[in-house]
C-alpha cells in the first residue's frame, strides 16, 4: 500500500509536463467553478442586501396570525418591551417599528385607494434606505406632522405633488372613521422606489394618532448584522421575545414570493453550473485516458513482473487522486484570489440597475464556504470517476500485447 | 273525508276575500312598524352602543327626520366623531367628515354598508327601503306561537334590491309594537336579528326605546341603540336637510 503510493506519487513528478498539463486543466476547472459560485452568491447576496434594505428588513416581527391574515387589530401591544429585548441582542443590527393600514384618498374631485404605511423616521434610516427613495421633495420630518410622503402612484391618481393637500378617510381600531388632511412633503421615485402601489408614508405617531392605535404596532422590522444569517436569527429573536403572541419570520417567509422567484433562477444557475462540472470531467477524462494509454507499455512491465490487476487499478487512481488534490489546492488559491478581488472591486454593469434608493453598478462576487467545497468536491469525484475506466483498462492489459504495442 | 271536503270548501269560498283582507292588516301593521319611529317630521336623541371583539364605543346623536324619505342624523360625542353627520334626501345619501370638511356621496351600493362601524346598515338608519314600499307582507304561525303577538313574514317585491331572503316580524297584538325582527338570507338562514324593548313614553308616543341588533354571523358584535327623548311632530327649521347643513359643525 505504501509502495502504491510511493509509486503513485513519483509517477505524477516523472512526467512533470503531462502531470502539468492535467492538473491546470483541474485546477482551472476549479477555479472557474469556484468563481461561478461566488459571482452568483454575491449577486444574490447584493440583490438580498438591496431588496431587504430597502423596505422589508431581514426579518419582521408580527403579532401571531398578521402574515396569513394582515388587520388592522392584529397588533404587537408593547413595542417598546420588544426593542428592549431587541437592543440586548447582538445580532440585531436596527429595528424599526411601523403601522399599516388602508385608507381612501382624496383630492381634488379624485378618489384612490391608498395604504397608509407609518414608520419612526429616526429608525427607519439606522434599518432601511427607505428615505433615499424620495425623488422630489423631502422624506418624513423627525417629528410627527401633517407632511407625508406619497408613492409616485399615489400622486398620479390625485394628481398632486409636493406641498398639495390631500385627504385620507379610513377606519380608527377604536372603531371611529379615521379622517384627516395631510400635506404632500415629498414624492418617491417611480423607478427606483420599493413601494410600487398607491403608498402613504407618515409618521408613526401621525399614522398611530390617525389610526387611533394607541402606542401599538403592526411589524418590528429588523436588520441583523449578517442577511446571511437571518433564519437563524430570526429564530434567536423569537426565543429571546418569549411571547407566544408574537412571531418573527426572516426575509425568505415574509418576502416569499421573491424568495420563491430567487430560489427558482438559483434553480437556472444549478443547470449552468452542472455544464461547467462536465466540462471540466471531460476534461479531466481526456488528460488521464492520455496519460494511461501513453504508458501502456509500462503497466505492460509491471504485470509481466507479476504485479497484481488490483494493484495496477489502485496506483493509477492514488495517481489520479493526489493529482486531483494537488490541483485543487492550486485552484482554490487562484479561485478564492479571483473571487476576493472580484468582491472588492466587482465588474462592472454597462447599465446599471436601480432599486430601492440603491443603484446596483458592480456585479460583485463573494468568498463563500461554498467556493472552496463544491468545486473540490467537483474535481475529485470527476477525477475519481473518469479515473476507473483507463485503470481498469490498464489493469487487464495483457503483457504480452502491452510490451509488443509502440 | 267530509269534513276535510268542507274545510277545503269554505277556504276556497272564503280565501279572496279574507286574502284581501289580511293585505290589508298586514299593511297596515307594516306602516305602523316603518313609521314608528317617525312621523311627519320628528327629532331624536339617541345612543348608539357598538360592541365588537376589537373594541366598543357610543357614539351620542341627534336624528332628524321628515316623513319617511328624509332623514339628518350629527353625531356629538365622542370628541373623535362629533360633528360627523348623515343626510339622506330622497334616494341620495352623503357623510359629512368635519376634520376634513368633506361631504362624500353614499354609492348606492354602500346601502346595505356598515353606519359608523356599526351592526346597522346605511339603509337601516336612513330607511330608504320600507317595509311597505320594499315587502310583500304575509301572517304566518310559528312552530309554538304566542298568542299575544302577531307574526308576519315578509318577502321582497321583484323589483326591490334587498340583502334579505325574508324578515319575520313579531308585533303585540296589544299595543301593535314590534317584539323582534329577523332577517334571514336569500337561503333561508338567519342573518340578524333585533329585539326591541324597554318600551316607554317618547314624545307623547309609547314606543321601544331600546333597539338591539345581533348580526349571526359576526361573533361578539351587538349594537344597541337607545332613544334618550324624541319629539314628533314639531317644527324643523326649513334647511335642515341640506347639504348645507351637514357642514355646519356647530350644534343646534
Amino acid at each position: 500500500m505504501k509502495l502504491i503510493f510511493r509509486m503513485a506519487l513519483r509517477n505524477v513528478f516523472r512526467n512533470r509536463r503531462r502531470s502539468l498539463l492535467t492538473g491546470l486543466m483541474m485546477a482551472g476547472g476549479y477555479a472557474l467553478f469556484a468563481l461561478t459560485l461566488g459571482m452568483s452568491g454575491g449577486t444574490y447576496g447584493s440583490i438580498i442586501d438591496m431588496f431587504t434594505r430597502s423596505r422589508t428588513g431581514h426579518a419582521q416581527v408580527h403579532a401571531a396570525g398578521y402574515l396569513d391574515k394582515p388587520s388592522l387589530y392584529k397588533t404587537i401591544d408593547d413595542p417598546e418591551r420588544a426593542g428592549r429585548v431587541l437592543d440586548g441582542l447582538d445580532a440585531v443590527e436596527a429595528w424599526a417599528p411601523r403601522v399599516y393600514a388602508a385608507s381612501l384618498a382624496f383630492a381634488g374631485t379624485k378618489t384612490v385607494g391608498a395604504q397608509v404605511m407609518g414608520l419612526d423616521p429616526a429608525r427607519e434610516a439606522r434599518a432601511t434606505r427607505i428615505a433615499t427613495q424620495v425623488s422630489s421633495g423631502t422624506f418624513l420630518s423627525a417629528s410627527p406632522s401633517a407632511g407625508v410622503v406619497i408613492s409616485a402612484r399615489l400622486a398620479s391618481a390625485l394628481a398632486i405633488g409636493v406641498g398639495d393637500e390631500f385627504s385620507l378617510i379610513g377606519q380608527g381600531a377604536d372603531g371611529s372613521i379615521a379622517n384627516d388632511n395631510f400635506t404632500v412633503a415629498g414624492v418617491l421615485s417611480a423607478s427606483e422606489s420599493a413601494f410600487d402601489g398607491p403608498w402613504c408614508l407618515m409618521h408613526i405617531d401621525k399614522a398611530r394618532e390617525f389610526m387611533a392605535l394607541g402606542g401599538r404596532a403592526h411589524e418590528i422590522v429588523l436588520v441583523f448584522t449578517d442577511y446571511r444569517e437571518a433564519r437563524e436569527d430570526a429564530a434567536l429573536v423569537s426565543a429571546a421575545l418569549a411571547d407566544p403572541g408574537l412571531d418573527a419570520q426572516p426575509w425568505q417567509v415574509t418576502e416569499k414570493e421573491f424568495y420563491q422567484a430567487m430560489l427558482l433562477d438559483r434553480k437556472g444557475g444549478d443547470i449552468t453550473n452542472l455544464i461547467i462540472m462536465a466540462i471540466v470531467a471531460v476534461g479531466v477524462l481526456n488528460t488521464v485516458l492520455m496519460a494511461v494509454l501513453e504508458r501502456t507499455r509500462e503497466y505492460g512491465v509491471l504485470k509481466a513482473m507479476g504485479t497484481r490487476p488490483f494493484s495496477i487499478f489502485g496506483l493509477i487512481m492514488t495517481e489520479v487522486f493526489l493529482l486531483a488534490l494537488m490541483s485543487s489546492a492550486a485552484g482554490a488559491l487562484a479561485g478564492a484570489g479571483l473571487n476576493h478581488w472580484l468582491s472588492v472591486s466587482g465588474i462592472p454593469i454597462p447599465e446599471p440597475i436601480s432599486y430601492g434608493g440603491v443603484k446596483f453598478t458592480h456585479m460583485l462576487s463573494a468568498v463563500t464556504v461554498e467556493t472552496f467545497t463544491r468545486p473540490l468536491a467537483t474535481v475529485v469525484a470527476a477525477a475519481l470517476l473518469v479515473g476507473i475506466f483507463p485503470a481498469i483498462k490498464a489493469a487487464r492489459v495483457t503483457p504480452v500485447k502491452a510490451l509488443g504495442s509502440r | 273525508m267530509r269534513k276535510a271536503l268542507l274545510l277545503l270548501l269554505s277556504f276556497c269560498a272564503a280565501s279572496p276575500l279574507a286574502a284581501a283582507e289580511i293585505r290589508a292588516e298586514v299593511r297596515e301593521l307594516l306602516d305602523r312598524v316603518d313609521r314608528l319611529y317617525r312621523s311627519d317630521r320628528s327629532r331624536a336623541a339617541m345612543e348608539m352602543e357598538i360592541v365588537t371583539p376589537e373594541w366598543s364605543r357610543t357614539l351620542v346623536m341627534d336624528f332628524w327626520t321628515e316623513g319617511l324619505d328624509k332623514t339628518f342624523i350629527r353625531v356629538k360625542s365622542p370628541a373623535r366623531d362629533a360633528g360627523s353627520a348623515t343626510l339622506r334626501k330622497g334616494n341620495e345619501m352623503w357623510n359629512y367628515f368635519p376634520k376634513i370638511n368633506k361631504v362624500m356621496k353614499v354609492p348606492p351600493s354602500m346601502m346595505m354598508g356598515s353606519w359608523m362601524g356599526s351592526d346597522f346598515t346605511n339603509d337601516d338608519l336612513v330607511k330608504e327601503s320600507t317595509l311597505i314600499n320594499d315587502y310583500d307582507g304575509d301572517f304566518f304561525s310559528p312552530e309554538k306561537p304566542d298568542p299575544a303577538l302577531y307574526y308576519i313574514r315578509l318577502k321582497p317585491k321583484k323589483e326591490t334590491v334587498s340583502l334579505w331572503g325574508a324578515i319575520e316580524l313579531e308585533i303585540r297584538k296589544e299595543d301593535l309594537l314590534p317584539v323582534n325582527e329577523r332577517y334571514y338570507d336569500e337561503k333561508g338562514r338567519l342573518q340578524r336579528t333585533m329585539e326591541f324593548s324597554d318600551i316607554a313614553e317618547l314624545g307623547g308616543r309609547n314606543m321601544p326605546r331600546l333597539m338591539r341588533m345581533v348580526p349571526v354571523s359576526k361573533k361578539g358584535h351587538v349594537t344597541t341603540i337607545r332613544y334618550l327623548d324624541a319629539e314628533f311632530d314639531l317644527d324643523l327649521p326649513a334647511d335642515t336637510f341640506t347639504l348645507r347643513n351637514l357642514q355646519r359643525v356647530k350644534m343646534r
